[in-house]
């Protein structure tokens, strides 16, 4: 058995699979530290990938050579497009996914990397060398010693886990499961503090006991769009979802039983989502309703288990029960298993860098819920930046410099470590100010030097953006000079058509005659579209960027600068920022406190270059 | 350091501004106690008496810049204060950029941006009325209640209408069909169009009653312009600033009446063709006059005597004429023989010259107060008063109209989305909020601090 490695990740989840696969790929000896090495990637909670800004995520995840779109394509079981009826930014891909076939890809996708051993069991703390503040190896709960450089956390909901049903509590990350019980021992022994936070999960339900004559049936889009640039090798059956809803007997019940929720009663004391609230929250805010929609999906091919979309709940098991047979379609329905909710320890990400790793121990990051997010797509996105800046820093190498207006990445670890969070966090479009560019459609455009750069793409993924990028030349110049007639006096360019807002590509087929793919054809016309509205975003980053690479004097005595507050002097004198942007980074520094450090240090824009690493 | 006072009066104002101004004991000895105002005989580094002023102190916090200042007041004298100066600058001063005492203010917290930006304001209007004037300096004026209410009340609208569009896009598939419904969001913006443009409209008034009414003479070569114009400059001996045209075009000068109203003359040598044989240069001389002539709130034609037209011969400035109040003075009465009877018609070089002259500056006073030019009215009925929240208020208007186009139109809601969120943006900066990075790139420039 190896115990020496270049970098150990802690979790196989789904921060855990990008953060271990970026490191394997960039060369680096990984071990991959899970509970169980069958469950690599498992979905703890619903059996969808993607949803409005999440499917944005996800696109950007394969663009950097990500695995978590692939999987998705292969297992996916039903798909859609959300928001086909509002702009190209914010349409958005949502794939339901037979979970155990996802999990399965993932698991052995992930064992056949080179360069990354799976190690099963429980990562009970890390260790560090106390001199010069740098993490040197975990340790195993059952006493192994494992070396290493570089550490990276993604235990999701498992450190100290502890998961409600009613008055029954049990200790654990996810059902059938341990917690990670020790973990958080040594981060709150190099200087952590830690919070809980809480999410839930409704109950499962046996399909067969479940009366789907009469209830509205859900398909999916009989075109599927994939998340990844890499064809699926294969299709799965698809099938459709169900849509019932609640009604003022189940609300009845459910009030009727406020007393035994752990969410009421105190027990429960970490923050939940406010975007996810659980169906005790959802009728006593909103008493007036009569009914909340519920989806039923699928979990799989070759399961009974339904989830109800819409249901998660900490009641008691025989509360479930009696609510959920109230509702329409059903009146006798089993359950596999009851619904709970989870409360687990997180850290604060203002407590990170901006490459993820900690504040307090060199060496150490942190990825996926254990910042404080939610979401397996946010949880990717996370491990995939945590993967990428740990091997920078084996390598000496400074980390990636968040830009928001390349990609919601980006913006997440932007928000995460400068703002920080106190509910959930969870990708929305509107948490990004260039929502316009930052789109499904041009995800690999937008971060292909990035990834190219730090060799995180195989030369099949360079090869196919080659021809993308060519096929768009070409598209562009070729709609730029064909003209249309649109009466006897207008004549104008098929771009300039694009632009209106009745005309899609599809309906250039004519004039186009087949000579480029539909993903080239799709990009076009969102340029059309955007045409004037981009321009000025761009112009606006341009000004953004010119202002923050403003290069700083490290060296300079900002001790007696007007309005600096004896903290904001520390921090500076400690991270001694090079330029604007990592000035304004530092928390504390008001904004007339920049300006006079900027005078008094400022040697004017410097072309910091734009992948500054 | 800046010299807060114009060169060429008998005393000059000499200010400092610092953390720690001992650097200048070799100037002016030993620093006055905080609060106190000493004589004191300055010397230059080699020990050479300069001058004698009067030197204050006023101790950080409590000064303007809420920095330690020095003022040191001295003898007007330009090359003593010149030789000050440089002195002061060789033991390590810098001479401040413009704005910058106000800059510093801001950094200090002495005084909001808004403030500094009214203060910027008040230098600016030179038109405005000591009361006005008062008025803009009160901060906190029971006007800014009001705008603030405006604010308030349009960014209460706006969150509202964001709240609805960002939730139909980003909860595509919630069951809260009430989050769908985005058609209340266009009655907000309606409201918010309404009151941001009565904001920009009373700016507008203000603005027009703040700045120095302007008066141009024009006439054919020859007519007597420029010798009304010397006329004038001689006769008013409180001339402001003889300031040399930016164009070779036109003339300007600073002047006040004898009642103390302010005024702007130009002499427009672009006007002096008619519309015979206009070639390239002069027809944008032309047109720059006319501009000139629209904007002006009064006009004085001079027109020799011996050749009285009824039409200025040019159809665009009789146009303007018909609409406009303007004064017409008759030149070279002298050389007339006293025979036509032309009303106001006077002799530009005899002992009667001094009429035509203030013919003018009454006319001036009369216009002025009938229009209520006279700056004291400034203020009525403005709101905005700084050109800091106008911009950012004219942003926000064009971004409502945008936002309320592709409501009705067949934009799609991001880009609805997208302007609501400018909208936001510049609604906060104009109530002064928090400075983002936008405003960060606007102080750069405002205070120019490139290096
Ligand atoms: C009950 C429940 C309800 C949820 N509800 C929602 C929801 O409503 N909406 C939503 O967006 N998201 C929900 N999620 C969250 C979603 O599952 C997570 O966001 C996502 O899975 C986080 O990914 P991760 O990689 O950070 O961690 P996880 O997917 O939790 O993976 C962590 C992995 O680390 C392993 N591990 C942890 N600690 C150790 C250790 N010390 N040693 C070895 N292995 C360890 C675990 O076995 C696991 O494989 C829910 C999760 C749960 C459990």
């Amino acid at each position: 058995m190896e115990t020496r490695f270049d970098a150990i990740v802690i979790g196989g989840g789904h921060a855990g699979v990008e953060a271990s696969r970026a490191l394997a790929v960039r060369g680096f000896k990984t071990a991959l530290i899970s509970f169980d090495s069958q469950k690599i990637g498992a979905m703890s909670c619903n059996p969808a990938i993607g949803g409005v800004g999440k499917s944005h995520l996800v696109y950007e995840v394969d663009a950097l050579g990500g695995l978590m779109g692939v999987a998705a394509d292969h297992a996916a079981i039903q798909s859609r497009r959300l928001n086909l009826r509002k702009g190209p930014a914010v349409r958005s891909t949502r794939v339901q996914c037979d979970k155990a076939h996802y999990t399965q890809l993932m698991s052995k996708w992930v064992s056949t990397l080179e360069h990354l051993y799976i190690y099963e069991g429980e990562a009970a703390g890390f260790t560090w060398d106390e001199s010069s503040r740098k993490v040197t190896g975990v340790r195993m709960k059952d006493g192994a010693l494992l070396e290493c450089r570089s550490v990276v956390i993604t235990s999701g909901t498992f450190m100290r886990g502890l998961m409600f049903c009613g008055d029954e509590r049990s200790v654990g990350g996810r059902v059938g499961e341990s917690a990670a019980q020790f973990l958080s021992d040594s981060l709150e022994k190099i200087g952590h503090k830690l919070s809980r936070l809480k999410t839930g999960t409704p109950a499962r339900l046996r399909a067969s006991s479940i009366r789907f004559e009469g209830l509205a049936r859900q398909w999916g889009d009989p075109e599927k769009r994939q998340f990844s640039w890499r064809p699926a090798e294969y299709r799965l059956p698809q099938l459709s979802c169900f849509i019932t809803h609640t009604n003022e007997r189940t609300h009845d019940v459910i009030r009727a039983n406020f007393g035994s929720s752990p969410l009421f009663s105190g027990d429960i004391v970490g923050v939940g989502p406010r975007y996810c609230p659980s169906v005790e929250d959802k009728v006593r805010r909103f008493p007036d309703r009569e009914r909340h929609q519920i989806f039923l999906e699928p979990e799989g091919l070759n399961t009974e288990s339904i989830y109800p979309n819409g249901m998660s709940t900490s009641l008691p098991a025989e509360v479930q029960l009696e609510f959920l047979r109230t509702i329409n379609g059903l009146e006798s329905v089993e359950l596999l298993r009851p619904g709970y909710a989870v409360e687990y320890d997180t850290v604060d990400p203002t407590d990170l860098t901006i490459g993820f790793m900690s504040k307090h121990l060199e060496g150490l990051f942190l990825a996926g819920q254990v910042n404080r997010t939610s979401g397996y797509e946010e949880a990717a996105a996370q491990g995939l930046w945590a993967g990428i800046n740990a091997s920078l820093w084996l390598e000496n190498r400074d980390f990636v410099v968040p830009d928001r207006s390349r990609s919601y990445l980006e913006t997440l670890v932007d928000d995460l470590t400068s703002v920080g969070t106190d509910e959930p966090y969870r990708m929305f479009t509107s948490r990004s100010e260039y929502r316009l560019m930052l789109r499904e459609d041009n995800a690999h455009e937008r971060l292909y030097s990035l990834g190219d750069s730090l060799g995180l793409l195989s030369d099949e993924q360079k090869r196919w953006n080659d021809s993308l990028q060519q096929g768009l030349a070409s598209a562009m110049e070729a709609l730029g000079s064909q003209r249309i007639r649109l009466d006897r006096d207008r004549v104008i360019s098929l771009f300039e058509y694009l632009k209106r807002p009745e005309v899609a590509w599809e309906d250039l087929s004519l004039e186009l005659d087949n000579r480029w793919d539909d993903r080239v054809l799709e990009k076009v016309e969102v340029k059309a579209k955007y045409d004037g509205y981009l321009h000025k975003q761009e112009q606006e980053i341009e000004q953004l960027r010119r202002v923050r690479s403003w290069a700083l004097d490290p060296s300079v005595n900002v001790r007696g600068v007007p309005g600096l507050t004896t903290e904001a002097i520390e921090k500076f004198e400690a991270c001694r920022p090079k330029n604007v942007f990592e000035l304004g980074r530092i928390s504390g520094m008001t904004p007339a406190a920049l300006l006079a450090i900027v005078r008094l240090a400022g040697r004017g824009p410097e072309d910091v270059s734009r992948e500054t690493l | 350091m800046a010299l807060a006072t114009a060169i060429g009066g008998p005393v000059a104002v000499l200010r400092v501004s610092g953390r720690d101004l001992s650097f200048l004991v070799p100037l002016i000895g030993t620093l006055p106690l905080p609060g106190e105002a000493k004589f004191r005989r300055l010397h230059s580094l080699d020990k050479h008496f300069l001058d004698e002023a009067v030197v204050l102190r006023f101790q950080a916090p409590h000064s303007f810049t809420g920095e330690d200042v020095i003022e040191i007041q001295g003898h007007g004298v330009p090359a003593l204060v010149e030789k000050i100066q440089e002195e002061a600058i060789a033991l390590g001063a810098i001479t401040a950029l413009p704005g910058e005492f106000s800059f510093r203010a801001v950094l200090n917290q002495k005084m909001t941006l808004e403030e500094a930006s009214r203060l910027q304001t008040l230098f600016a209007a030179e038109g405005l009325g000591a009361s006005a004037a008062s008025k803009l300096l009160s901060f906190g004026s029971s006007s800014d209640e009001s705008v603030n209410r405006i604010f308030q009340e349009a960014l209460t609208a706006v969150a509202a209408a964001r709240g609805r569009v960002e939730a139909a896009i980003d909860f595509a598939e919630a069951e809260d069909e009430q989050a769908h419904d985005i058609a209340s969001a266009e009655l907000r913006l309606l409201e918010v169009e309404r009151q941001l443009q009565g904001l920009l409209n009373s700016y507008e008034v203000f603005a027009r009653n703040a700045r120095t009414p302007t008066v141009i003479l024009f006439g054919k070569p020859n007519a007597g312009k420029s010798t009304l114009l010397n006329l004038l400059v001689g006769g008013t001996r409180s001339l402001v600033s003889p300031t040399a045209g930016t164009t070779r075009d036109y003339v300007e000068v600073h002047l006040r009446t004898p009642s103390g109203q302010s005024f702007r003359l130009l002499d427009t040598a672009g006007l002096r063709s008619s519309l015979q044989n206009v070639d390239g240069i002069e027809a944008a001389g032309m047109r720059l006059g006319l501009e000139m002539m629209e904007s002006a709130d009064v006009l004085v034609w001079v027109e020799d005597a011996r050749i009285p037209t009824k039409t200025f011969d040019h159809p665009q400035v009789d146009a303007l004429l018909a609409t406009k109040t303007h004064l017409k003075i008759y030149t070279h009465a002298d050389l007339l023989g006293g025979s036509q009877d032309l009303g106001q018609a006077y002799d530009l070089v005899g002992d009667q010259s001094p009429n035509a002259a203030r013919a003018v500056l009454d006319f001036v006073d009369q216009v002025c107060r009938t229009r209520r030019l006279d700056g004291d009215a400034a203020l009525e009925g403005a709101k905005l008063i700084s050109q800091r929240q106008e911009m950012l208020v004219r942003d926000a208007l064009g971004e409502t109209r945008e936002a309320l186009r592709c409501l009705r139109g067949e934009r799609s809601l991001e880009i609805i989305g997208d302007l609501l969120r400018q909208l936001d943006k510049h609604l906060r900066g104009a109530r002064g909020e928090a400075l983002t990075d936008d405003y960060i790139g606007q102080i750069f420039t405002q205070f120019c601090l490139g290096k």
